[in-house]
C-alpha cells in the first residue's frame, strides 16, 4: 500500500517540528534552570563583595575582575596581531600558495580543543618560562587561542571592502598605508569588532585553558603577575567541589547573562553596522 | 601663424603587457597642453589601459608590465625614480562609475587635499568651495556638505568626483574613464560644460565610446581598435576626412 | 619622504604577521616536540593500545581513554546529528522566514553558554535521573554522550541552515513544479544538495564533542576503565590530559603531551576535511 505523499509529509513535519521544539525547549531550559536556581542568589552585594570561606559565603567581586581582566589582555595581545597580520596578508601580498597554506593552517588551529592551549601554556608559560600562575599566562594563552578567530574575521572584514574605493584613494595620491589607514580599515571595522566580541564572549565561557594557566587564586589581583579566578572557574570548583550549590548557580547565572549580553552586543553591532552603511 | 601649443605629455612606443598577453601596443602621441583629448574606440581597445598608464594606475593590477616611455613635462613617469605619489596629485582620474568614498561631502572633496599636509580649516573650507564650484555642484549641496556622499544622484555623484580631483592644488592633468557613461542628459550634459570651462586651465584626457561626446568637447581625438592607436588628429578632421578607413568605419558608425 | 614611511611601515607588518604566525606555529611545534620523541620512546602499541594506565609504575597505556572518546563522540553525535538536521531542515523548508531569523540566532546565542554549565546540570540533574533509572553510579559514558549531545546542536543547526538555505531556489521550484510536496522536494533534491555542508557540520561537531574537557570531566565519572556498558564511568582522552597535568612530571608529562598530539592530529584531520568540503562545494557548483 502506498502511502500518499501528503501524509508522508505531514508525518515529516510533525517528526522534524518535534525535534525542533525539543532542541529549543532543551536549551532554553538549560537557560531558565540556572537563571531561576541563580538569579535568587545574585544581588549588589554578590556582585560586589569579595569571597569568604572558600567561595561558600560572601560574593565574586574579585572574580568578576579577573573575568574581565583576563579577556582584555588577550584582546590587546591578539588584535594588533591579528588586524596586522590580516592587513599585510590582504594589502601588502599577493595571493600565492604560501597565503593560502596559511589561511589554512589558522583555520583549522582555530578547532583545536582549548584543554590543549591549556596544556600548552600550562607546561609553556607556568613552567618552562617560570611565570607561575598569573594574568600574564593566561592573557597569553588566551592571546593564542583567539588569534585565529581575528585574523580570518579581519581578513574577511578587509576583503569585503569594494577595490573601487581603494582605487579612488590611490588616483588622488595617497600612498598604501593612507590608504589602509583611511579607507580600508574605517570601513573593515564593523567586521573586525564582531570578532573581537564574538572571541570576548567565548574568552569569557573559557575553562580549560585558563584554570590551568591564571590559577584560580580569590584574591584581587594586584599586578600581570598574580593570579587570578575567572567565573567559570569560580563556578567549576564551587561545583566539583561540592563547596555551595546555591553560591554556584549565582555565579553561573550572572556568567551566563554576561556571555548573553556579549553575543547580543556582536550581534547588535552588526546590525547596526550594516544599517548605517545602507544609509 | 599661432605657435603650436605647448606639449604636455608625451608618449613614445608605450607597451602594456598583462601577464603574457599584450593589451597595448606601441603607441606614440604628443598630447598638447590646455586642451581636451578625446579618446575613441570599441569595447576592449585598450582606451582604458592607455588613460591608466598615464598616471600609473596600471601598476595596482597584478601582473602589469610597461614598456616605452610616457614623458610628462619631459620627465618620465616610468623610470624608476619617479615619485608616483606625486605623480598621481598633478595627474587626476575620474572613474566610469562614480565612486563616492563613503564619508561626507566635505570629507570626499578634502581627501586628497589632506594626504597633501594641509590642515587649516579655512584654507579646506576655500579648497571645498571653489572645487564644488568648479564641478557646478556647489549650489545644489552647500547647505548639506555633511551629508554622505553615497546620498547623491549619480550625476551628482561623479560631478562630486570631479570636485574631488580639482581640490588638488598640483592638479595639472585630468583624466576621464567615459564618466557619462551611466548617466542622464541633462548631468552629461553639465560634465561637458565643466570640461570646455576646464581645459583653460588643464589638459584633459577624456576616454569615451560615445563618438558624439568627442565630437562635441574635443580638440583631438586619438582612435583605439585592438589595443593599437589607429590614428590621431585635430577632431574635425577624425571625424570628416580620417587617414585610415577603420577610423572612418568607426565614426560613421558601420561598426562599434 | 613618504615613501621611506612606506618602507617602514610594510617592515613593521612584515614583523607583525611574523610574530602572529609564530605564535600560532610554536604551539603546533611545542606540542609535537614534546609528544613526538614519547610516541617513538614508548611505541604506539603500549601506548594507544594497552590498558594499563599508571604513571608511576611506567605504564602509559591510554586505550581505555581513547575507547571513551570515540565512545563519548559516536553517542553524542547518535544524539546531536538527527536532532540537529531535523531542527535545520525544519527551521529553513517548513518554517515562514521571519521565524528562522529569530530562531536561528537565538540557538547560536545559547551555543555560548560555557561548557561548565551543561556539565554542571549534567551533574544535577541527568546523572541522578540516569541512577534512578538505569541503574549504576550516574556519572558514566551515557551521561556525558547525552551532554555533548547537547552541546553540539547549536553548531550542526547553524552551519546545516546555512548549508541549506545556500541551495539554489531554482531546484526547490524545479521540484514543485513537477508535482512534488514540500517534504518530498527536500529529501529528493535538496538534502542531495546541501549534504556536503551538512556533513560538514557533522565533522566539525565531531571535533568539538572530541576536545571538549570539562562537561566530560564532571558527569563522565573518570574512572580508567574500558566501558561494557553505558552506564559505566569512562575517562575520556581530554579528561585525563586535565585530570593528570597538574601531577605528572617527566616521562607522564610527555604522555599527556603525546595524548594531545593524538588529539591535534585527529581533530585537524577532521576540520580539513569539513572544511574543504565546505570549499568544495562552493566552487563546485
Amino acid at each position: 500500500m502506498r502511502i500518499p505523499p501528503r501524509i508522508t509529509q505531514a508525518l515529516a513535519v510533525t517528526i522534524l517540528g518535534s525535534a525542533t521544539l525539543l532542541t529549543v525547549a532543551v536549551l532554553l531550559f538549560i537557560i531558565l534552570f540556572v537563571l531561576g536556581k541563580g538569579l535568587p542568589g545574585v544581588s549588589l552585594e554578590f556582585l560586589f563583595s569579595a569571597p569568604r570561606d572558600m567561595g561558600r559565603e560572601g560574593g565574586i567581586f574579585p572574580i568578576l575582575v579577573g573575568t574581565f581582566l583576563l579577556p582584555l589582555m588577550a584582546i590587546v595581545i591578539a588584535l594588533p596581531l591579528g588586524v596586522g597580520t590580516a592587513i599585510y596578508l590582504t594589502e601588502y601580498t599577493r595571493e600565492t600558495r604560501l597565503t593560502q597554506a596559511l589561511r589554512f593552517g589558522t583555520d583549522c588551529l582555530a578547532g583545536i580543543p582549548s584543554i590543549i592551549f591549556g596544556l600548552f601554556g600550562f607546561i609553556f608559560f607556568v613552567v618552562m618560562l617560570k611565570m607561575g600562575w598569573c594574568l600574564l599566562s593566561g592573557g597569553l594563552t588566551l592571546a593564542i587561542m583567539i588569534l585565529p578567530t581575528i585574523i580570518r574575521t579581519a581578513e574577511e572584514a578587509i576583503r569585503a571592502v569594494p577595490n573601487s574605493y581603494r582605487e579612488v584613494s590611490y588616483s588622488l595620491g595617497a600612498t598604501r598605508w593612507e590608504t589602509v589607514l583611511k579607507v580600508v580599515l574605517p570601513n573593515a571595522l564593523p567586521g573586525i569588532v564582531t570578532g573581537v566580541m564574538l572571541s570576548l564572549g567565548r574568552s569569557i565561557g573559557e575553562t580549560a585553558a585558563v584554570i590551568f594557566t591564571a590559577g584560580s587564586a580569590l584574591r584581587m589581583p594586584a599586578s600581570a603577575f598574580d593570579s587570578v579566578r575567572t567565573m567559570s572557574v569560580h563556578f567549576y570548583i564551587l561545583a566539583r567541589e561540592g563547596i555551595s550549590n546555591e553560591k554556584a548557580y549565582a555565579t553561573a547565572a550572572v556568567l551566563i547573562i554576561s556571555v548573553l549580553l556579549v553575543n547580543l552586543a556582536a550581534y547588535g553591532m552588526m546590525h547596526y553596522f550594516m544599517a548605517r552603511r545602507a544609509r | 601663424m599661432t605657435p603650436a601649443p605647448a606639449v604636455k605629455i608625451s608618449v613614445r612606443d608605450f607597451r602594456v603587457f598583462h601577464g603574457q598577453a599584450r593589451a597595448l601596443g606601441g603607441v606614440t602621441i604628443d598630447i598638447p597642453a590646455r586642451q581636451i583629448m578625446g579618446v575613441i574606440g570599441p569595447a576592449g581597445s585598450g582606451k582604458t589601459t592607455f588613460l591608466r598608464a598615464l598616471n600609473r594606475l596600471n601598476d595596482l593590477t597584478p601582473d602589469t608590465r610597461a614598456e616605452g616611455q610616457v614623458l610628462l613635462d619631459g620627465k618620465d613617469i616610468y623610470h624608476a625614480s619617479h615619485d608616483v605619489v606625486a605623480l598621481r596629485k598633478r595627474v587626476g582620474m575620474l572613474f566610469a562609475l562614480p565612486v563616492a568614498l563613503p564619508m561626507s561631502i566635505y570629507e570626499n572633496v578634502v581627501y586628497g587635499p589632506r594626504l597633501s599636509g594641509i590642515r587649516s580649516r579655512k584654507r579646506l573650507d576655500e579648497i571645498v568651495e571653489r572645487s564644488l564650484t568648479s564641478a557646478f555642484l556647489w549650489d545644489e549641496v552647500k547647505d548639506r556638505l555633511a551629508m554622505s556622499g553615497l546620498r547623491l544622484s549619480g550625476g551628482q555623484q561623479q560631478r562630486l568626483c570631479l570636485a574631488r580631483v580639482l581640490a588638488m592644488e598640483e592638479l595639472e592633468v585630468i583624466l576621464l574613464d567615459e564618466p557619462c557613461s551611466g548617466l542622464d542628459p541633462i548631468s552629461t550634459a553639465k560634465i561637458e560644460e565643466a570640461l570646455t570651462i576646464l581645459k583653460a586651465k588643464y589638459t584633459i584626457i577624456l576616454v569615451t565610446n560615445n563618438t558624439k561626446q568627442a565630437a562635441r568637447v574635443a580638440d583631438r581625438t586619438a582612435f583605439f581598435l585592438m589595443g593599437e592607436m589607429v590614428e590621431e588628429g585635430s577632431t574635425v578632421k577624425i571625424f570628416t576626412t580620417p587617414n585610415d578607413k577603420r577610423t572612418n568605419d568607426y565614426v560613421t558608425g558601420r561598426f562599434g | 619622504m613618504k615613501l621611506n614611511g612606506e618602507k617602514i611601515i610594510r617592515y613593521t607588518l612584515v614583523a607583525v604577521a611574523f610574530s602572529a604566525l609564530a605564535s600560532l606555529l610554536l604551539i603546533a611545534v611545542f606540542i609535537m616536540k614534546e609528544g613526538v620523541p614519547f610516541m617513538v620512546k614508548v611505541g604506539l602499541r603500549d601506548f594507544l593500545f594497552a590498558s594499563d594506565w599508571d604513571p608511576q609504575a611506567g605504564k602509559y597505556g591510554i586505550y581505555p581513554m581513547v575507547v571513551a572518546s570515540l565512545y563519548v563522540t559516536f553517542g553524542a553525535m547518535l544524539i546531536g546529528a538527527p536532532l540537529g538536521v531535523a531542527g535545520a531542515i525544519f527551521l529553513t523548508e517548513f518554517v515562514p522566514r521571519s521565524v528562522m531569523r529569530v530562531i536561528k540566532p537565538t540557538i547560536e546565542l545559547l551555543a555560548g553558554i560555557p561548557s561548565v554549565v551543561f556539565g554542571f546540570l549534567g551533574v544535577m540533574v541527568l546523572a541522578p535521573f540516569i541512577r534512578s533509572t538505569l541503574g549504576g553510579p550516574g556519572l558514566s559514558l551515557l551521561a556525558a554522550a547525552v551532554i555533548l549531545g547537547i552541546m553540539v546542536l547549536p553548531t550542526v543547526i547553524s552551519i546545516s541552515t546555512d548549508a541549506i538555505s545556500a541551495v539554489p531556489n531554482s531546484y526547490r521550484e524545479g521540484a514543485l513544479a513537477l508535482g512534488a510536496t514540500r517534504w518530498q522536494s527536500v529529501y529528493m533534491v535538496i538534502l542531495k544538495a546541501a549534504r556536503p555542508g551538512i556533513m560538514a557540520s557533522l565533522i566539525l561537531a565531531m571535533g568539538r564533542a572530541l576536545g571538549e574537557t570539562m562537561a566530560v570531566i564532571m558527569v563522565a565519572g573518570n574512572t580508567v576503565r574500558i566501558p561494557h556498558a553505558v552506564t559505566d564511568p569512562v575517562r575520556t582522552l581530554t579528561a585525563n590530559i586535565a585530570l593528570e597535568m597538574a601531577s605528572a612530571t617527566g616521562m607522564a608529562r610527555e604522555a599527556l603531551f603525546a595524548t594531545g598530539v593524538v588529539l591535534f592530529v585527529v581533530i585537524m584531520i577532521l576540520n580539513g576535511i569539513a572544511l574543504s568540503a565546505i570549499k568544495g562545494k562552493v566552487r563546485g557548483r
